[in-house]
């Protein structure tokens, strides 16, 4: 019953803030978030999963208009992981905002929507018609999707400030930005989009990988490449929030990349992530998410923690 | 649909390379009905590999038993086949939209390649208490992969063809099929693209109702991934959670994958 009651408390001992900049804006009661790409809408899972449970829901990518995504095969297993070009698949701003905001505005979990984009233009007026719409808690910009022809605003310090900064400001809401872990100084983007104005950075997005098949000696998957999730890829997430956390102490990090247990949920937050988002765990276990959030109350009270802070980093 | 863990009561092999795995697990006999199918991890639990779920159909359910047909294809297949009685799996299910015969059916025409006869079996099981006949039309590679009549309703007339025409008719599955449409007022099919395709233009003037289930690579099952997606005529389509069963008529040949 305790468990219950902080779980649904802002001020409870799990709680952060992902924007302190902007004090309140984005608090969540824990620190589990859902990964864009794998929990839709935040509907899909409603058999199944208590959204109210979760710190928040990141959304699936929406770009400007609705699109059909990469031809097949789209996805392949790996060891212990996946690849997947899906090509940013989703049902465009309009069909966002009119069928799925309304009922993000019922919910007591913020909602962070994901955005996709061609051009500078494209995320600034996807961000804009967001920014503000009733339901949508915060905006998080995906400059690192290895899946889509386009600027590579997630390989280049100078693109990626570029496009946090025009986004920035033309947008109210706390702005998250998720970096694409297929640099060579991962430092130095996180450093490049904090100065461009962004409130957090969530890292990382997959690993560009190929698998080929060798019966017809062809790449498998549709779009020859694919980007590589699951627990293959932790401990590189791990490791790049750990160097990015040392460079900008104090900075909102949201870690990410094949999390499945609150073991791999606490490697994250003690590297110096603030939060985590569970990606394609969740195909695997639909509940793995809110399994983490009782993992870490657990832990919480049997370590006697009080603020969650004190974990923060603490591996440092 | 619910997560859930089924024991295995059986596990056996009933062609080459084919397995029926029999499972207690009331949460999912329940609710599921024909055309949907099990999302199975296919590994010890807790273990990250392999990592996704497999999607097999149902052959049959009965009381808390579930029976899941599956081919031994991959690591994930393996795992399964050497799972015997009292070991413990994890299932999501049952997922996707079942069958929905038009009520005017009395004479339903079944088309199954390989073992994408199971979700028609069950659609048997289903409807023949309703009074309607059933012919299940089926097709294997060679007569060792041949599902023994045991396994379905003595009621159905089941005709088996074969590609090597070891067993039954030789020949493919769809060459069967023409004898029998005059005399069926719906027709239901699960097979590879291929198998589609020939039914899709076999039918292609016919005005008689006919659904098809898909089978495709799924990650999530739940309609999320979008690993699964299908082009038809009203759109891309997913085919774990828009079907796996769609009508016939809104897929267009030319925009099945062939693989």
């Amino acid at each position: 019953m305790a468990t219950e009651l902080s779980a649904t408390d802002t001020r409870g001992r799990l709680s952060v803030d992902l924007a302190p900049a902007r004090p309140g804006a984005l608090l969540l009661r824990n620190p589990v978030m859902t990964a864009s790409g794998t929990f839709g809408y935040g509907t899909e899972y409603d058999r199944l999963v208590d959204v109210a449970r979760l710190g928040a829901v990141v959304t699936k990518a929406i770009s400007s208009r609705p699109r059909d995504g990469n031809p097949g095969p789209r996805t392949v297993e790996t060891p212990a992981g996946m690849l997947n070009a899906i090509g940013w698949q989703n049902v465009g701003l309009e069909v966002c905002l009119r069928d799925y905001a309304p009922e993000w505005n019922r919910w007591s979990v913020p909602v962070i929507v994901n955005i996709a984009g061609f051009s500078i233009d494209e995320y600034v007026r996807v961000a804009e018609a967001l920014s503000g719409t009733p339901g949508v808690a915060a905006v998080e910009l995906n400059i690192s999707c290895p899946n889509v022809e386009g600027l590579p605003f997630g390989l280049d310090p100078s693109l990626a400030a570029a496009v946090t900064a025009a986004v920035r400001a033309v947008c109210d809401v706390p702005l998250l930005v998720k970096l694409s872990p297929n640099v060579t100084d991962i430092v130095a983007m996180a450093t490049a989009v904090r100065d461009a104005g962004a409130d957090a950075i969530s890292l990382i997005n997959t690993l560009v990988g190929m698998v080929i098949d060798t019966r017809t000696r062809r790449p498998f998957l549709g779009n020859r490449t694919g980007g590589l999730s699951g627990p293959a890829i932790r401990p590189i997430a791990v490791r790049m929030v750990y160097e990015v956390a040392r460079a900008l102490p104090g900075y909102p990090l949201v870690g990410v990349g094949g999390i499945s247990s609150v073991d791999d949920a606490l490697q994250f937050l003690m590297a110096g992530a603030r939060a985590v988002q569970v990606g394609t765990a969740t195909f695997v276990n639909p509940r793995a998410s809110l399994e983490i959030v009782d993992g870490l109350y657990e832990y919480a009270a049997r370590e006697g923690i009080s603020s969650i802070d004190e974990l923060i980093g603490c591996a440092q | 649909m619910e997560l859930a863990i089924g024991t295995v009561r059986a596990n056996q092999a009933v062609g080459e390379g084919l397995f029926v795995m029999s499972l207690d697990c009331h949460a999912i006999a329940r609710n599921a009905r024909a055309g949907q199918f099990v999302h199975v991890r296919c590994g010890p639990i807790g273990s990250s590999d392999p990592l996704l779920r497999r999607p097999i159909s149902l052959l049959r359910v009965a009381g808390e038993r579930i029976d899941l047909y599956y081919d031994v294809v991959g690591r994930g297949t393996r795992y399964l086949a050497g799972l015997g009685p009292g070991d413990s799996v994890d299932l999501l299910g049952p997922l996707g939209r079942p069958f929905a015969l038009s009520r005017a059916t009395r004479n339903l025409l079944l088309v199954g390649g390989g073992i994408g006869l199971a979700p028609l079996a069950m659609l048997a099981d289903e409807v023949l208490s309703r009074g309607i006949a059933v012919t299940l039309v089926a097709g294997f590679r060679t007569a060792a992969r041949v599902l023994a009549p045991e396994w379905l309703d003595p009621r159905i007339e089941y005709e088996v063809v074969t590609d090597d025409g070891s067993l039954g008719r030789p020949g493919r599955v769809t060459d069967a099929v023409p004898a029998y449409l005059p005399w069926a007022d719906e027709v239901a099919a699960c097979g590879p693209a291929p198998m589609l395709t020939a039914l899709g233009r076999l039918m292609q003037d016919s005005a008689k109702p006919a659904q098809v289930s898909l089978e495709e690579r799924m990650g999530c099952g739940m309609g999320v991934c979008l690993s699964c997606v299908v082009r038809t005529d009203a759109g891309v389509k997913r085919v774990c959670r828009d079907g796996p069963v769609f009508p016939l008529r809104a897929l267009r040949e030319v925009q099945w994958r062939q693989n």
